[in-house]
């Protein structure tokens, strides 16, 4: 019975990154060719382009299944399916989180390149940790802008994503003047810290997200 | 009894900032075919939306194959085939693939048989949502409906937006597919010759109300097109009561019985109507009847 049901939310994830999988690719490539030209031109650091890299990818991986849906309305050709608005959600839920650990897997293996050509000192456990918690910050934020889409529809969505890119760049521009000790304060954080940190937290939110997607969902009229 | 309607609606109301559908009672025999019929934005798409749970209802119960429409969701769905008014189905995928990915969600989901759908509907498996005309889309979601043998069949506006030609040959052919099984079809239109064709049962919506709702024949047995004359006009008064519309030219006086019985031409007779003359309706005639405003 378990086993239906997880494969039943599977085929959901499945079909969303299906239905992105050349839009997909397209992004990962472009992204990555302007994530490097900006590494070897600007010098900005290999570790914040990753980051950006997986950030713009499972980010415009959200907005453009969200557009689809709405473009096509087939949400209500989903909620016509003899399945629960739990396992739609889940479905999404699991997609947003294939995308993140396939785009930090690129950024991983981009940075072991990046290591066999420019061989540095790196703290790789310290670096997974990072990873992971940017992993998990990332899917947790991919995952609210989803339930904003089925709680107050496409249109509203688009609103977050324009207030959440120009407080990143402007943000980014000046988080470290405003908080010029940030980078000693992390440092000082164990790994393991980090990492049960993230869980913990990625968890609750991600709970939180999911019953409340769950909810909106279930009160939404496809009209 | 509940048992032996494949649809029961009582007291169901939703509200909407500027339309409101208000079915107090609604029933569909299992096995027959219903035409819902009414004028654009009657609230028929809206009634069948609640029977999938798409438009949540504010009050009301719904009971779909004996079974609670909300409690019994993902049973209710298993057994019910909607084709929606405006296909919804993902553009950048080919038909194949949309029936692969469907056919994961019913236990009675025959690959065959939708194949043969889509051989029968001159549509090709390989072909991209997004290249199919407004009719074919239309019949890849009717396939989609019919391949997990639904008990109930629900059809929101099938041929809405296809030129004659089109709406024709998808009537023949959805005729055709309908009428090998023993299912339950409710089959909404504003097009009442296609409700015509195949309905065994009609109910009539105006402004989110149910206005009339009967089978087909006794529908046509009851409204009338009556001609007569009165010896006075004021006389009408008293005759208003059996018509749903009439209209007057000095003492001859023309309009639409919905009591039309063999009693009620020796009833007009006895109380003074002369030159009595009866034909019959469409159903579309009635329809633009009832759509208007009562006397």
């Amino acid at each position: 019975m378990c086993k239906i049901a997880l494969t039943l939310v599977w085929q959901l994830a499945w079909k969303d990154l299906y239905l992105q999988k050349k839009k997909l690719l397209w992004l990962m490539v472009t992204a990555g060719l302007i994530i490097s030209i900006l590494v070897s031109v600007n010098n900005i650091g290999f570790l914040p382009a990753i980051l950006i890299f997986v950030f713009i990818g499972t980010y415009s991986f959200t907005i453009q299944t969200c557009f689809y849906e709405d473009k096509n309305n087939s949400l209500s050709f989903v909620r016509a399916l003899p399945v629960s608005t739990v396992q739609i959600v889940a479905g999404r839920f699991l997609a947003l989180a294939v995308v993140t650990v396939g785009a930090l897997l690129i950024g991983c293996l981009a940075l072991l390149a990046f290591q066999l050509i420019n061989p540095s000192s790196l703290n790789w456990f310290r670096m997974g940790a990072y990873g992971v918690f940017a992993g998990l910050a990332n899917l947790s934020f991919n995952c609210l802008v989803v339930f904003i889409y089925y709680r107050w529809g496409y249109t509203r969505m688009q609103y977050v994503y324009a207030v959440t890119f120009m407080t990143l760049f402007f943000g980014g521009m000046t988080v470290g003047t405003l908080l010029p000790g940030l980078p000693e304060v992390i440092a000082g954080i164990s790994p393991l810290q980090i990492l049960a940190s993230a869980v913990i937290a990625a968890i609750a939110v991600l709970f939180f997200l999911w019953n409340a997607s769950v909810k909106a969902l279930n009160k939404l009229d496809l009209t | 009894m509940e048992m032996e309607k494949a649809l029961v609606f009582r007291n169901v109301s939703k509200k909407f900032p500027d339309f409101e559908v208000q079915i107090d009672s609604f029933e569909l025999v299992r096995g027959s075919i219903m035409g819902l019929v009414g004028p654009n934005g009657a609230g028929k798409s809206t009634m069948i939306k609640m029977i999938m749970n798409l438009v949540h209802p504010d009050s009301g119960n719904i009971s779909v194959l004996g079974r609670d429409y909300l409690k019994q969701e993902q049973q209710v769905k298993n057994l019910v085939g909607y084709v929606p008014e405006d296909g919804r189905i993902y553009e950048e995928v080919t038909a194949n693939w949309v029936g692969q990915f469907v056919s994961h969600y019913y236990k009675t989901w025959d690959h065959d048989y939708f194949q043969a759908l889509l051989q029968k509907f001159g549509l090709s498996g390989n072909k991209k949502v997004k290249q199919l005309s407004k009719g074919n889309k239309m019949k890849l979601s009717l396939s989609l409906a019919l391949a997990h043998k639904p008990e109930l069949l629900l059809l929101d506006e099938p041929t809405s937006g296809l030129d004659p030609v089109v709406r024709y040959d998808l009537l023949q052919e959805l005729l055709e597919v309908i009428q090998d099984e023993s299912r339950t079809i409710l089959l909404s239109s504003h097009i009442i010759g296609d409700i015509e064709k195949v309905a065994d049962y009609v109910c009539f919506l105006r402004q989110g109300k149910v206005v009339l709702y009967d089978d087909k024949e006794s529908i046509l047995e009851k409204y009338k097109r009556v001609q007569f004359k009165l010896a006075d006009t004021g006389l009408i008064n008293g005759f208003k009561d059996y018509f749903v519309q009439y209209n007057s030219e000095g003492i001859h006086f023309q309009g639409v019985t919905g009591k039309y019985s063999k009693e009620l031409l020796p009833e007009l007779q006895r109380r003074g109507v002369e030159d009595i003359k009866v034909s019959p309706l469409t159903l579309e005639e009635i329809m633009i009847v009832l759509s208007r405003e009562a006397v």
